[in-house]
């Protein structure tokens, strides 16, 4: 890095991070267009939510965290693993059914999460992880470990029954929890405006006496903004916050969408306001080079390509375990 | 006319014994009825015809055996090939007959199958006096008895002769095929014989004493007493493995080998005997001996036993090796009483299974056991 | 022994627990000052403080997430359902999250949860507050569940479900809270797993678990005087079940008889029933199944109602009687 990279380029951001969290949005988004391809043509089974369109959220919060600090992730979690450093070739592994997937095979697209890195699981229920986001706090509080929990979810989650319990039991406790709540205007085919009698989702939070504020979220440091304060304010007993992040997802909610429920102009609309180009021209205008950009984009394809040539080459996992795995190891009583 | 040949049933069969046919010379069979049943190896098989033909001429009767491929019988059917040996029209059906689908409509209770199956009866052919007519194990056990009460040659099946291959040989069948598997079973296991002679003459004098006494004691009763308290005090010997892993038993039930003239090894238990008095464990002994002996024993005398003793003294045997009857972890063997009339002994033989337990402490439990009938006071 | 309630019991093994290991906290709705619905908790908050015995509002299914997401930093959380219906408002975290946690991270996670709560009927709570719904967590693999019927097991099942690494379901029942037992000053714990004979006999073995040992244990000693013979087997937990200790009591005496105050359709004794039909115990069986559950309806209000619903000593010993002379033949 060069001298100019130290440079503050938004408040407290350095040029530096900001090239990490390009560095960081590329590799979710080539990461889940390779799950794309590999969905369309046919090699991987099941199903997949993809985070195109969305990275500047992840990118973002996680960068305003410090280590130590944990997540709860959604079923739309590639790049929240991906922002925390997660191994994308045990994330590719894990896709492709792999022994050496995060999981070993046993939990796919929606259960992808390195616990190493503070990540306490991606999750296949809407709103399931904001109770668990809560317990972690209310654990770290109890552990007197000055650490903050990002709790993420959907629009649609703020429908769910274990958002409320989770809100008020993390506002009653003060307990150092960020919700972080990815509008991409769409729970699956349904729209916020339909599925919501309030305009803003960030109102939802001032019945539980939680502060809220709307960012955004395709900008990268508006998101690392928001997410700076809340995790301070967080971290010093001030209690939760809910950040509505404002995004869009270009592909359909999962592989069976037809995207029937919005318009080819909506799509393109947001298109323009495309995270990834924003940061790319921000970093240009404060003198970052191009051939510096156009390489690190390089390396991210070849760090994918690396990561489906793992994925592909590791071994399937073994049926015979199977039944082991239910409990843990040391303990094979309860099959 | 075509030849119909014994079909090998069976990767490891040989040879078979034709129990019995269920046709005869001059009739005509339809596709799937039985032809005869045949015993191998390991099990009772029918043996079907796949298509309609007539039976010419039988030419090994019931009870024979012979080598796989020999000609059984002259047949005449339509489009008969005999281009394969093991598909000359014939459907084996490997199953235990007394497992059958109720063609006959007969009720019995699985329990009532698997005593038929040991004794080498058919279920189909014993009345059910249980509930809704059930087979239950005591009409099995009823029918058995009736059975070996009949002369040879009216007995169900009659002891096969392979006159084929010009030797005297029995197949095992009925109880003898279950003792080959058990014994065959036993002696995969690694199990270890320890023997140790005991001064008899306190246990003479005791037998003395209740003779003049008129109660009907034997030494054998005394001898399962003692068993019983050495097993409470050593759990590990007093039950069975099973998977890999020890079961110990919650009572001590002793199993007693009793050998039935013409039907071989039955073992019967008397259960809880470390809960029982001497007078107890005589009465309970004699009751069962005498049940299996009048082939009338019911399911629950043959039962479970946690370790068996078996007796080979009053055959003069002095001593011997008594195999372990799995999953038992152990058994007992008796000797004849040796030695002076003023200093009797006995061999007391021990057999262990020795992943169960080791030699030491089946030694220690041994010596319990001889200090026991040497000091019969210490049983009080 | 020193004596003491089967409320008491649980109480000691929470309150050893927490002595003992300052990760284990406890929470629930009226747990603290109030003492639990029952009275579990009396006097643990004092001891404790507000901190280690949480009231939480009544959100059932975010106090079970919260206890998920505790014992996943490092807590072990045991987590009050006032009453054990309850639980069912909190289906998703305990069916979808806390079962599947440790099996689809591929075993990186896991989640030594306890949850704990009142069960069963017979205190005229009617539908919504007296069911047994163990079948429903005893189906889901990944969690334990356990159902102690005396005051020794009570503390030595939940002092093992404490220290387990995997979730346990644990299910009181509230006409036991008061039955008193001797219970051993040990605190080792018994392990999850293991059955026991309560009481043995040859012409039947009886499978039970809970409430119900008790008044099959007073039905075999009515049937006794009349010459009838009963095995009686007290589960204890239900996952991971002691099948071989029934396998090898069936084999014993033959027959099978499962008794449990939960509807009998879709219920534990029928996966009991097919665990033995599968095993080596079908060749010594000789008569047909006989169930004793409580009746295919929600639990009714009406002191006769109920009484009729749940399986009573009455009920239990006539049913037994009436089998008993039809499929058993004696000499």
């Amino acid at each position: 890095m060069n001298r100019a990279t130290e440079q503050a380029i938004s408040k407290d951001a350095t040029l530096e991070e900001a090239i990490r969290w390009f560095r960081t949005m590329l590799t979710i988004r080539r990461f889940d267009e390779t799950i794309d391809e590999l969905f369309a043509s046919g090699k991987v089974h099941g199903t997949t939510h993809l985070y195109i369109g969305e990275e500047a959220v992840a990118t973002g919060i996680i960068g305003a965290l410090d280590s130590g600090d944990v997540i709860t992730s959604t079923h739309r979690g590639h790049g929240h693993n991906i922002a925390l450093g997660g191994d994308v070739r045990a994330m590719m592994a894990e896709l492709l059914g792999r022994e050496t997937g995060y999981c070993r095979g046993y939990g796919g697209s929606m259960h992808i999460a390195d616990q190493s890195l503070g990540n306490l699981g991606a999750n296949g229920i809407v709103g399931g992880g904001l109770p668990i986001a809560v317990g972690a706090a209310l654990g770290f509080v109890m552990q007197k470990q000055p650490k903050v929990v990002v709790a993420f979810s959907g629009d649609g989650a703020l429908n769910e029954g274990a958002f409320h319990e989770a809100a008020n039991l993390a506002a009653i406790w003060r307990l150092p929890v960020v919700f972080v709540v990815e509008n991409n205007l769409y729970g699956m085919s349904g729209s916020v405006k339909e599925m919501f009698a309030i305009g803003h989702l960030a109102e939802r939070a001032s019945g539980y006496g939680i502060p809220a504020t709307m960012v955004d979220g395709n900008d990268v440091f508006s998101v690392w903004e928001a997410g700076s304060q809340a995790v301070q304010v967080a971290r010093s007993g001030g209690g939760p916050t809910l950040i509505e992040a404002m995004t869009y997802r270009y592909k359909g909610h999962s592989k069976s969408d037809a995207n029937r429920y919005r318009s080819r102009e909506e799509i393109r609309d947001w298109r323009k306001r495309d995270p990834i180009t924003h940061l790319e021209q921000h970093l240009s205008s404060h003198g970052v080079d191009h051939t510096m950009l156009n390489e690190i984009r390089d390396e991210v394809v070849q760090v994918i390509a690396d990561a489906l040539k793992y994925a592909e080459e590791s071994p399937w996992p073994n049926p015979e375990i199977l039944e082991d795995s239910v409990y843990t190891r040391e303990d094979k009583t309860g099959a | 006319m075509i030849a119909l040949q014994l079909p090998k049933l069976g990767s490891t069969m040989d040879e078979g014994t034709i129990v019995t046919w269920r046709v005869k010379d001059g009739d005509e069979v339809d596709a799937g009825e039985v032809l005869y049943e045949v015993t191998t190896d390991k099990v009772n098989m029918e043996v079907e015809a796949d298509r309609s033909l007539k039976v010419v001429q039988i030419l090994v009767h019931d009870g024979q055996t012979v080598r796989v491929g020999t000609d059984v019988a002259m047949i005449e059917g339509n489009q008969m090939t005999t281009a394969s040996r093991s598909d000359d029209g014939l459907h084996p059906v490997e199953r235990d007959v007394n497992r059958k689908v109720g063609q006959t409509g007969y009720r019995a209770s699985p329990a009532a199958r698997r005593l038929a199956t040991m004794l080498g009866v058919r279920v189909d052919h014993i009345k059910g006096t249980g509930p809704r007519g059930r087979v239950t194990p005591a009409d099995v056990q009823h029918y058995t008895r009736l059975q070996h009460a009949k002369p040879m040659e009216q007995r169900e099946s009659a002891p096969p002769i392979d006159e084929n291959v010009g030797r005297s040989s029995q197949a095992l069948i009925g109880t003898r095929a279950v003792i080959a598997e058990r014994m065959t079973q036993s002696a995969k296991i690694p199990q270890v014989t320890l023997t140790m002679s005991v001064d008899m003459s306190a246990v003479m004098s005791l037998r003395a004493s209740w003779k003049d006494a008129g109660i009907d004691r034997t030494i054998v009763d005394l001898i399962f007493l003692s068993t019983a308290r050495m097993l409470s005090e050593t759990p590990q010997l007093n039950g069975w493995v099973q998977n890999g892993r020890f079961i110990p038993g919650a009572t001590v039930d002793l199993g007693y080998a009793v050998d039935v003239p013409n039907r071989g090894l039955f073992v019967v238990t008397i259960p809880n005997v470390d809960r029982m008095r001497l007078d107890e464990i005589a009465q309970g002994r004699r009751i069962r001996v005498n049940r299996v002996l009048a082939g009338s024993a019911n399911l629950k005398d043959l039962g479970s036993p946690t370790f068996t003793v078996s007796n080979l003294g009053p055959l003069g045997v002095e001593t011997f090796n008594p195999l372990l009857m799995p999953p038992q972890v152990g058994i007992l063997g008796l000797g004849a009483l040796v030695g002076s009339h003023d200093a009797p002994r006995m061999h007391l033989c021990l057999t262990f299974d020795h992943r169960a337990i080791d030699g030491a402490p089946a030694a220690m439990a041994l010596r319990r056991l001889r200090q026991l009938l040497e000091r019969p006071g210490l049983l009080l | 022994m020193p004596e003491m309630t089967y409320a008491a019991a649980i109480r000691s093994a929470i309150e050893w627990e927490m002595e003992h290991d300052p990760r284990v906290f406890i929470m629930g709705e009226d747990i603290g000052v109030y003492g639990g619905a029952f009275g579990i908790t009396l006097g643990l908050v004092e001891k404790f403080g507000k901190d280690r015995v949480r009231d939480t509002p009544i959100a059932e299914e975010g106090i079970v997430g919260a206890g998920i997401g505790s014992a996943l930093v490092g807590m072990k959380p045991i987590v009050e359902m006032q009453f054990s219906d309850f639980i069912v408002n909190a289906m998703d975290q305990v069916v979808n999250q806390a079962a599947k946690i440790h099996f689809m991270f591929g075993g990186r996670m896991t989640v030594p949860l306890v949850i704990r709560g009142p069960a069963g009927a017979g205190t005229g709570a009617a539908a919504q507050h007296s069911q047994s719904l163990e079948a429903w967590f005893h189906h889901i693999p990944g969690l334990k569940v356990v159902m102690p019927a005396f005051p020794d097991d009570a503390r030595g099942l939940l002092l093992s479900a404490i220290r387990d690494p995997n979730p346990v379901i644990f299910f009181e029942h509230k006409l036991l809270y008061k039955t008193v037992g001797e219970v051993p000053d040990s605190y080792e714990g018994i392990p999850l797993g293991s059955g026991v004979i309560r009481r043995h006999g040859s012409h039947a073995t009886i499978i039970t678990y809970s409430l119900m040992v008790h008044r099959t244990l007073e039905a075999a000693e009515r049937l006794a005087a009349k010459g009838w013979d009963l095995e009686v087997i007290d589960l204890r937990s239900l996952v991971p079940m002691d099948i071989d200790l029934v396998v090898e009591s069936v084999k014993r005496t033959g027959r099978l008889v499962v008794c449990h105050e939960a509807v009998g359709r879709g219920g534990v004794g029928g996966e009991i029933a097919a665990r033995v039909m599968e095993s080596e115990a079908f060749d010594y069986l000789d008569a047909p199944l006989l169930r004793i559950t409580g009746l295919n309806t929600p639990v009714p209000y009406s002191p006769p109602l109920e009484e009729a619903f749940m399986p009573s000593v009455d009920r239990i010993a006539q049913t037994l009687e009436t089998w008993l002379e039809c499929e058993v033949v004696t000499q």
